[in-house]
């Protein structure tokens, strides 16, 4: 059995309240489609805290904070501003602004090397595992002085989730409608991009200007596969963002790495499990429910191949069709012999003499049928509304004939009173 | 000051720092005249960031530090972090934006955990891998510049071959596909060009400084021209001017300011900034200048 060290408990706690407080503003920012601004806020926060030193002299946190703060803003309002008065498109104009702030950023930091220990590797990568050693005396405890910011900044970032939330929602949906409604999408948009500066710089210790970025997109953009509705999406991704905390830290231990690369893989392979195996967006399912579809088609295929072969031309009814006939005609290697496999076990499809001629049994015959009738209900239907030539019947109704229940080709027969379609072949 | 300033810039290692410097960002600028067209700008960013768990891997794989092997992981990395982003962006509902924050930081995290496992192991502590996040302009090798050299070369060679391929894929994807150029092989093929001035730019200027160097020229280029072969001649020449006035600026900061001297590479940026801004008012027709004047005479 594990034990954990007090010291130990306080960085997996502090990460996994650094990774909830990031996943709250991240789903706004995935939903909103500005994620690379987080990439970009993070690099030009360096310039901000720069400038910040050399106007005030001082390095109280406050001061750094705000000066972040003002280069994250910037940097979102540069940028639009870019995009919006020039040729130049959204993506470029982020590029060009954040690569200046972040060069910037480190000339300052340079020159003001030698009067305080600014170290841009520390900014970089994020060390939580020196936090436990900055505590403050609170109530007689000694709480780490980073789990107390994380904490504050989970709970003012839930707070404004929760106060703000139709006004968020809003205009990250339809921000047209809330510019209708007069609910001012571009400062909401701004709110949460403050929000997120701040989220960004608080957890520079604990995660680092890349890792961060993770902890806010990767959890968010999860979730958003996961489940449709924002209320779950929020809470999923917070769940998420704690448990790739505590197996980030799992993983450290074991790797002997450190806690905030491996957070950020954690994270990452919950992403990978959510895009492959997300119960209706993920990769997985899609592929699947494609494979069966195009399964039930090629079925279908079949049925109506061997009923219209036996249909109305006596000379070939006279002649037998064959298994090997049958695959020539549906262009699917696979899935056609799966297909024949199937109908047969089931008892549609009955095989003769050796192997030699395929012919629909009693229950075939009437599901095959019921194929046809849609396939000629539609055709007719085609005809009679769209009035399409009699040679661009055939292609559409073949897609479509899969898709007409009963009670659809009920309706398509009134409609279109016929009992023949228009190549004059009878509606069974 | 000006004598020693034109004694420091003569020295044979700056002389190699401005080679290598005006080689990169030439090569650069062509380059990323493309991706910014193709609304790709910020995948150099991805690429350079995803570079460090392949720069890990190769390092891990050979236990040493020499250039060529660390470029090879470089790229493959790169490749792959492309590669991912299109899987995420052709199968999923994430948008690309979001494709590529996940991307570029997942992999910097992997890269992050391998290489403090390099640094914890006895032998690994003088690896410095980390170093080419912020680049050492200040000490290019000889090595370092031929190899720059060389992506140049290849990147001037390939995109003079496959210009017109190159244009229709950035302006109409569609209409190439459907005209039969195969356009999954010539994203790759450009792809693969930014993931060797990445791979070559990262222990000179850095992840980012790479960043800027695709973006910078191209779109300051881009406001003066509409016409794509101007552009990319324009943006090859920003780039190397811009790596030229940025070497120079490094080499003329007096000492008594900065003691150790500024890195080269924020200041190469520094100047790319200065053209773009005075591009930004200047350029004739997408200026600030040029459009208030172009608007003034519409009322007129």
């Amino acid at each position: 059995m594990l034990t954990l060290s007090p010291d130990e408990l306080w960085v997996i706690v502090t990460c996994a309240v650094c990774a909830a407080a990031c996943a709250i503003p991240g789903v706004f920012l995935v939903l909103s489609r500005s994620s690379l601004l987080a990439d970009g806020i993070s690099h030009s926060a360096l310039a901000g805290i720069g400038a910040a030193f050399l106007l005030f002299q001082s390095r109280s946190p406050i001061v750094m904070l705000l000066g972040a703060f003002a280069a994250g803003l910037f940097t979102a309002w540069a940028s639009s501003a870019i995009s919006r008065t020039s040729v130049i498109k959204a993506d470029a104009a982020l590029g060009v602004v954040f690569t200046a702030l972040f060069s910037i950023g480190v000339i300052i930091i340079t020159l003001v090397a030698r009067q305080v220990d600014l170290d841009p590797g520390c900014v970089l990568y994020g060390l939580p595992e020196f936090i436990p050693f900055d505590t403050v005396n609170l109530f007689l405890l000694e709480v780490p002085r980073g789990f107390l910011w994380l904490s504050g900044l989970l709970v003012v970032n839930a707070a404004l989730c929760w106060l703000f939330w139709k006004e968020l929602t809003l205009s990250t949906f339809d921000p047209l409608l809330a510019q209708a409604l007069g609910f001012h999408p571009g400062r909401v948009h701004y709110g949460l991009l403050a929000c997120v500066t701040v989220t960004i710089v608080l957890s520079f210790e604990a995660l680092g200007s890349i890792l961060v970025i993770t902890m806010l997109v990767a959890p968010a953009a999860a979730a958003c596969l996961w489940s449709e509705r924002l209320r779950n999406v929020v809470l999923i991704a917070v769940g998420l963002g704690v448990f790739s905390a505590i197996a980030g830290y799992g993983g450290a231990l074991l790797l002997n790495s450190s806690v905030a690369g491996t957070m950020s893989v954690a994270a990452g392979v919950l992403f990978i499990a959510a895009a492959l195996f997300a119960p209706i967006r993920g990769i997985v399912p899609t592929v699947w429910s494609r494979k069966v579809l195009q399964y039930r088609i090629v079925r279908d295929d079949i049925l109506g191949l061997i009923f219209r072969w036996h249909e109305v031309d006596s000379l070939r009814s006279a002649t037998p069709l064959t298994p090997k006939e049958v695959y020539e005609a549906v262009h699917h290697p696979f899935l056609v012999r799966l297909a024949l496999r199937s109908l047969r076990q089931r008892g549609e499809v009955i095989i003769v003499h050796d192997d030699r001629a395929v012919r629909l049994s009693e229950r075939g015959l009437v599901e095959a049928r019921a194929l046809v009738r849609s396939h000629r209900l539609w055709e007719a239907y085609l005809a009679k509304h769209l009035h399409l030539p009699p040679d661009h019947l055939h292609a559409p109704s073949e897609r479509t004939e899969h898709f007409i229940g009963r009670a659809l080709a009920r309706e398509i027969a009134e409609d279109v009173e016929s009992k023949r379609d228009p190549h004059g072949k009878p509606i069974p | 000051m000006g004598m020693s300033l034109f004694e420091h810039l003569t020295s044979f290692n700056s002389l190699m720092v401005l080679l290598g410097t005006a080689l990169l960002g030439g090569a650069c600028g062509v380059i990323g005249s493309f991706t910014v067209l193709r609304e790709r700008a910020l995948i150099g960013d991805c690429v350079a960031h995803a570079s460090l768990p392949g720069i890990c891997i190769a390092f891990l794989l050979l236990h040493e530090r020499s250039f060529f092997p660390l470029f090879i992981g470089a790229i493959i990395a790169g490749l792959m972090s492309a590669w991912c982003i299109s899987i995420i962006r052709e199968f999923t509902h994430i948008k690309e934006d979001s494709a590529i924050a996940i991307v570029l930081s997942c992999f910097f995290g992997l890269g992050i955990t391998l290489s403090r496992q390099i640094q914890n192991t006895p032998r690994g502590a003088s690896a410095g891998l980390d170093s080419f996040i912020f680049g050492k302009a200040a000490t290019m090798s000889t090595t370092d510049v031929q190899m720059i050299a060389a992506v140049a070369a290849i990147v001037l060679v390939v995109t003079i071959l496959l210009r017109k391929e190159f244009t229709l894929l950035c302006f109409d994807r569609e209409f190439a596909a459907t005209q039969g150029f195969p356009v999954r092989l010539l994203d790759f093929v450009l792809m693969t060009l930014v993931c060797l001035c990445a791979a070559a730019g990262l222990p000179a200027v850095g992840a980012v400084m790479v960043v800027a160097l695709l973006v910078f020229p191209a779109v300051t280029a881009r406001l003066w021209t509409d016409t794509l072969t101007p552009m990319i001649a324009i943006a090859g020449a920003c780039g190397v001017a811009s790596c030229v006035a940025g070497v120079t600026l490094s080499a003329a900061v007096p000492r008594a300011i900065a003691p150790d001297g500024l890195p080269t590479g924020p200041l190469i940026v520094l100047s790319a900034t200065l053209f773009f801004t005075a591009s930004f008012i200047l350029a004739p027709r997408h200026g600030l200048l040029g459009r208030r004047r172009n608007s003034f005479k519409e009322q007129v």
